[in-house]
């Protein structure tokens, strides 16, 4: 693997490398953050509860399917919500560990 | 005129002055406006906004889509970035020769002929949103060319629409 390419083995063993444009979004978790790339609000309410060791809850089916993309580089949960807030016409509240994400009355 | 209206040159000068005083007023009133997207802090990123990461130099060398560019100047600069991934435009190629240039000229440079414009927080976040007045997300594109009918001979027409991407057609 060179400088711009990516590398995979499958469960299978089997081994491809290929052109990568964006290698960052595979090595960003080293850094200490995090990239959400065209997942659906629902997948990344469970990629930042593991992150942020809490249980984020996104209310409303539609609205859990929304697709978000995002990167974040050693920001606090607050700010992370904040931001996905502000891009999808959300809101949120914490209760301990638990957040409920839902969208802005 | 003036004199027809009834108004002295006295009466003129104090009106001019009235107006100039109404316009200096007006000034600050619309910049003290507050921004319709003004959530949580977050404003409109403007050349004047600063911040450590925004003020990072990036050099970059770049051809791809809206959204690469965005992810790349994002990753040169430690930047966080936040959009609605069904937002239009994200797919329009861009090409980027940069040298040095701040991260936050970058963005602006790369997102200003897009339909897309960015708000930062106080912290520097960056969170993409529609630009006002750009066209919503769609499949279909309607329009309609209407030429007023030329009595001499008929010149060539050409009309082109820019929705993100370019498309022209001519007629002979």
């Amino acid at each position: 693997v060179a400088a711009g390419q990516r590398g995979r083995v499958d469960s299978t063993g089997a081994i491809t490398v290929a052109a990568e444009p964006d290698v960052d979004r595979w090595t960003e978790w080293t850094r200490g953050g995090i990239v959400l790339e065209g997942m659906t609000l629902g997948d990344a309410a469970l990629e930042l509860g593991r992150r942020f060791g809490v249980q984020v809850e996104v209310r409303g089916d539609d609205f859990a399917r929304r697709r978000v993309s995002a990167r974040f580089h050693d920001e606090p949960l607050p700010r992370v919500l904040d931001a996905l807030a502000v891009a999808l016409g959300g809101q949120w509240t914490r209760d301990g560990q638990r957040v409920v994400f839902a969208r802005a009355e | 005129m003036m004199r027809r209206l009834g108004m002295s040159s006295g009466a003129v000068a104090s009106a001019a002055a009235l107006a100039l005083v109404m316009l200096v007023a007006a000034a600050p009133l619309r910049a003290q406006r507050p921004e319709r997207a003004a959530v949580a802090g977050f404003v409109a990123l403007r050349a004047d906004v600063h911040g450590p990461r925004l003020d990072q130099p990036v050099t970059l060398s770049f051809t791809g889509t809206l959204r690469q560019a965005i992810a790349r100047i994002a990753a040169l600069a430690d930047l966080s970035v936040v959009y609605d991934d069904s937002l239009p435009g994200l797919d329009v190629r861009a090409t980027l020769q940069i040298e040095s240039v701040p991260a936050r000229d970058v963005l602006l440079r790369v997102l200003e002929q897009s339909t897309l414009r960015a708000l930062v927080s106080p912290s520097g976040q960056i969170v993409l949103v529609r630009r006002d007045g750009a066209p919503k997300a769609t499949d279909e594109l309607r329009g309609s060319v209407r030429r007023r009918p030329s009595r001499g001979r008929r010149s060539p027409a050409h009309e082109s629409i820019s929705v993100g991407t370019r498309f022209a057609t001519y007629s002979p």
